[in-house]
């Protein structure tokens, strides 16, 4: 069919299927719908996911049409979901228990799962092959027995089964089955045998006795060449493949099959290697033989199991024609010879040699995971320091690589899981008894394990990893999340968010290739999670809970036991009151905080080890508050240090940002290190955390902590020899320093009343303006109550001050002057003594006493007692003048 | 340095198997060591006290991975011990013998097939038209025309 008339087809289902929906649900509508969904389904061009949904609305439709679960399983079986695939040809089974198809397709399924279910498999095989109707329905009802084992209370459908309606399969006949149709079989029991790692003689015998006459009776000639083809592939030798073909297909040299056989003997009777290129050369253009059957008979005759050195094998390989070693499986071939040389070398403990062969099949295939297992192996067994971990990384990013790659986190979990489980375990096992890996490490075992930083950090790392992939593998959403059944919708939320959290934690700072897509893979596994768990209906429908039961349970077990653990470690590296362990215990308490803790915490109350009113989770932070106090024990003694101690405390502020001692802490740090204005952001900033509500609540005080330390940061910030002037121009000096240190700490409550204090004893109405200003900006930024009532009590003496200070000045402007006035008449006097002179000078001089007078009275009312005490000396002098003058004017 | 010691004796490399060995496997390298561990007590008498130890961690080992529900315990709690293990890098046709048959089977199928040669499908799994399935039915037929 061209793709025109493909599309036409689809196009005329799609049109039939909509109108058809709109005619009701009658019988004969339904079915009618069925057989138009099962069409398109079918069709060319339909993708696999569309044909699974159409099937599934077909089976809606018509619930007892043996094809629709048969093509149903098939698209299932094709997309490797074999489980599920086994189901719907069960349905098929019970609906056409005498289909041949659907009972081939059924042991083909279970040849796909583990020992029981292959040899289910390879009994209806068998049956299938033998024709036997009766052994295909005991294995039917094995198959049975096996499900019903593993479902937990479930009954055999069996029953139920028998009251539909059995309708045939297309080609199949009701009743016993077809003598002659069974000899098809032979074909697939044959592959089943020979697929085997010991084929059974006698059935490989038999089946190729059903081939032979086949094809002695005209049919099937091209298909039991290949059939001597597999068995030469088996490892038959050539000999007794041509003898098992000559009789039987040697008359039908011409046919494409038969000369493929023919080239395929020759090549293995070929001894000379440069022959064989040639020949095989040969074959390929004109198009004999395909090319993985000549890759495979190159390997078996040249590969690692024959005589030739690993020089000549390459050689050989170099051999080939460009057009031909560029072919794919051409590329495998080059591969699977280096990667068996190098095998061997390992073997044979030659790690150089298979070093060079492992790294030569890097440029055939950069993503190869075995090669990179195999490389990493190595330089753990070589002890190689520079090799180490690039190799153990390149692993890692591969294994998370093709995961994201195929946007499928499942793929590869499992080797993810085992590896990151395997490496924090070989951590472990270096320090503490492997005899019961479930048994706690003594004191002494957790101390020398603390000291060994590389191990710790090693198991502290892998087994978050192993965590998040063994939650990734549940498929169980409750499961997945790690919350229990019956958990209500914020509990879901807070445990999906945690999960991405933790997947973030732990990935996505990695420099590996594509661990971005992996992660956002992951959280939308989590969403995906979150969304059914939070269906209740959906949540009820989940099959896999009570199936990965035990597993959940087992790693919630684990998470406890790690948890326990962490939390020994944290006691210990408390007890050492030593600040080089701040950032371990940071590690640790990451690690800590990232566990379910809503689960883990009833079963740590069921076990009596806390009582059901405990929350660990602020037991652990204080852990890590009562390490990181530590901070400056003992005191740095170099930047270096000073630099690590500051790295420490970001990390434990990173790790518990709400915890406002950490943050003291680290300001503190900052201002001791010489970063006065970064310790004074970072006050600003832990200030604005929520206030809580309780006024007992300590954090209180280590608010007014912070706010005592940005005023000491913006007072000390006044050079030493200026905080305390001693003179005027000393004074003027500070009150500049002040104004700029004010300006970049303008938070700072110490600075800004030293400063006030300052401008008011200076006094003069600008500075006292200045002084009342700056106070009523304080008290609308002051950072806490007390503050603010510190801020406005000033104010107020400050503007008596003030007030105070402008009658100080009036008095001044009222005597000063007059003051002036008298010394200069008395200073005139006493050059030009006269009559005249001495009335002029005793005028000035009751002028001035009647200002100073006045001057007086403005100082007694404002109760300026040192004004009063000068002004009257100044009265008094002034009247011994005016006598003075008096007795000379008479 | 943190690395793995691959060095590290294992229950399995204590009886000189593979992580994968079966059952039958262990229990004849565990008889085989005792046997020869209990020579050497006859022919060495001197050693007689440190060879016994020996063959009580042989006999211990082998019980333990005897029994399949200890053995899976040993296995979850030694992960390493399968994992640390080099793989056979080459694609299936190489590797596996069953996927070989497989890929090869399917390989020389499509080969013939292109050469015009019509081999008939194992299964309905290699199958690509199914038009024979299809089956008449009016009420859709006349919609078709």
């Amino acid at each position: 069919m061209s793709a025109v008339e493909v599309e036409r087809t689809r196009t005329g289902l799609r049109d039939a299927i909509a109108d058809l929906s709109r005619m009701g649900r009658e019988p004969r509508v339904r079915l009618a719908l069925a057989e138009a969904e099962f069409r398109l389904a079918i069709a060319p061009g339909t993708e696999p996911a569309e044909a699974v949904e159409l099937l599934r609305a077909a089976i809606t439709h018509d619930p007892f049409l043996p094809k629709l679960y048969l093509h149903l399983g098939r698209l299932l079986h094709q997309s490797g979901k074999h489980l599920a695939a086994l189901s719907e040809y069960r349905q098929a089974v019970q609906l056409a228990p005498s289909s041949r198809r659907a009972h081939l397709l059924l042991a083909l399924a279970l040849l796909e799962l583990d020992k029981p279910e292959q040899d289910l498999g390879q009994t209806m095989i068998k049956a299938l092959a033998s024709g036997s109707g009766e052994d295909l329905r005991a294995a039917v009802t094995d198959l049975d027995a096996l499900f019903d084992q593993r479902r937990p209370g479930g009954t055999t459908k069996a029953a139920s089964a028998k009251k539909r309606p059995r309708r045939a399969l297309s080609g199949d006949a009701d009743g016993k089955p077809d003598a002659a149709k069974s000899t098809d079989i032979w074909r697939v029991a044959l592959v089943e045998q020979l697929s085997r790692p010991k084929p059974l003689r006698a059935q490989v015998a038999a089946h190729l006795g059903t081939g032979s006459a086949q094809a002695k009776n005209g049919g099937g000639v091209a298909e039991y060449a290949i059939a001597c083809v597999l068995m030469l592939i088996n490892g038959d030798s050539a000999g007794d493949v041509h003898k098992l073909a000559r009789s039987t297909i040697a008359p039908h040299l011409d046919d494409p099959a038969v000369r493929l056989l023919d080239a395929a003997i020759g090549l293995v009777e070929t001894d000379d290697p440069a022959e064989f290129v040639t020949t095989v050369t040969e074959h390929l253009e004109n198009r004999v033989l395909p090319p993985e059957l000549v890759c495979w008979l190159h390997f078996v005759k040249y590969g690692p199991n024959s005589a030739l050195p690993v020089a000549d094998t390459l050689r050989l390989l170099d051999a080939y024609p460009e057009r031909v070693s560029t072919l794919d499986c051409f590329q495998e071939l080059r591969l699977a010879v280096l990667d068996g040389h190098a095998r061997k070398a390992w073997a044979d403990e030659r790690f150089d040699e298979a070093k060079l062969l492992w790294r030569e099949t890097i440029p055939l295939d950069p993503y190869r995971v075995p090669v990179a297992v195999n490389l990493a192996l190595l330089a753990a067994r070589t002890k190689s320091v520079e090799e180490y971990g690039p190799s153990w990384e390149r692993l890692v990013e591969l294994l998370y690589l093709h995961a994201a790659g195929a946007g499928d986190v499942q793929l590869f979990l499992n080797d993810r899981k085992t590896l990151h489980l395997a490496l924090s375990q070989h951590s472990r096992q270096r320090h503490c008894a492997p005899a019961t890996a479930n048994a706690t490490p003594s004191d002494e075992e957790i101390a020398n394990w603390l000291a060994d930083t590389d191990a710790l950090e090693v198991w502290l790392r892998e087994w978050d990893l192993y965590y998040l992939n063994a939650r990734l593998r549940f498929r169980s959403p409750t499961h997945l999340l790690g919350v229990p059944l019956d958990a209500p919708i914020d509990t879901l939320a807070a445990a999906r968010d945690a999960f991405v959290s933790h997947v973030d934690t732990a990935l996505r700072g990695q420099n590996w290739a594509g661990i971005g897509a992996f992660c956002d893979l992951a959280a939308a596994k989590a969403n995906e999670a979150f969304d059914l768990a939070a269906d209740l209906v959906e949540r009820g429908r989940d099959l896999y809970h009570e199936l990965e039961k035990a597993q959940a349970d087992a790693l919630a077990d684990e998470s406890l036991r790690r948890g326990l653990l962490l939390r020994s470690m944290m006691r210990v590296l408390v007890e050492y009151e030593a600040a080089r362990h701040i950032q371990l215990g940071c590690s640790i308490a990451r690690r800590q905080l990232s566990l379910p803790w809503d689960i883990l915490q009833p079963i740590c109350a069921d076990r009596g080890l806390i009582g059901h009113d405990v929350d660990l989770v602020p037991i652990f932070e204080a852990d890590l508050v009562s390490l990181a106090v530590h901070w400056d024990q003992p005191k740095p003694s170099s930047d270096h240090e000073w630099s690590r101690r500051l790295v420490a405390l970001d990390e434990c502020v990173a790790v518990l940002p709400h915890r406002l001692e950490l943050r003291v802490l680290r300001c503190r740090l900052l201002n001791d290190v010489g970063r006065p204005a970064d310790a004074y952001s970072a006050a600003l900033e832990a200030l604005e955390l929520p206030m809580p509500s309780d006024e007992l609540d300590p954090a209180h005080d280590l608010r007014s902590n912070l706010v005592d330390l940005i005023g000491a940061i913006g007072y000390t910030s006044i050079p030493e020899a200026l905080r305390q002037p001693r003179d005027i121009a000393c004074a003027e000096r500070t009150l500049v320093a002040a104004r700029d240190a004010l300006q970049r700490f303008p938070h700072s409550g110490t600075l800004r009343v030293f400063f006030v204090d300052l401008l008011v004893q200076l006094g003069g109405e600008a500075r006292m303006t200045e002084a009342v200003e700056l106070l009523t900006a304080g008290i609308e930024s002051a950072l806490n109550h007390k503050q603010r009532v510190e801020f406005e009590t000033q104010l107020a003496s400050t503007r008596g001050a003030a007030a105070t200070d402008a009658i100080r000045r009036q008095v001044k402007e009222l005597a000063e002057p007059a003051i002036n006035r008298v010394h200069e008449a008395v200073a005139l006097h006493n050059e030009n003594p006269g009559g005249e002179a001495v009335q002029a000078t005793l005028e000035i001089v009751r002028e001035a006493q009647k200002d100073v007078s006045d001057a007086l009275t403005v100082a007694e009312l404002a109760g300026l007692a040192d004004e009063v005490a000068l002004l009257r000396d100044t009265l008094s002098r002034l009247g011994e003048i005016e006598g003075q003058l008096q007795r000379r004017a008479e | 340095m943190f690395m793995i010691d691959l060095g590290a004796e294992s229950y399995y490399s204590l009886l000189g198997v593979t992580p994968n060995a079966t059952a039958a496997e262990i229990r004849q390298a565990r008889d085989g060591l005792v046997r020869e561990l209990r020579e050497r007590q006859r022919r060495e008498p001197t050693k007689r006290k440190e060879l016994e130890e020996r063959q009580k961690v042989v006999n211990t080992a082998g019980e333990e991975l005897a029994r399949p529900a200890n053995r899976a315990q040993y296995d979850q709690d030694n992960a390493h011990l399968r994992f640390f293990t080099v793989r056979n890098a080459a694609a299936p046709l190489f590797a596996d013998p069953a996927d070989r048959i497989d890929v090869l089977h399917r390989a020389i199928s499509a080969h013939l097939n292109s050469a015009g040669v019509g081999i008939r499908p194992l299964s309905d799994l290699d199958r690509t038209d199914f038009t024979a399935d299809q089956t008449p039915n009016p009420l859709l037929d006349e919609r078709l025309g």
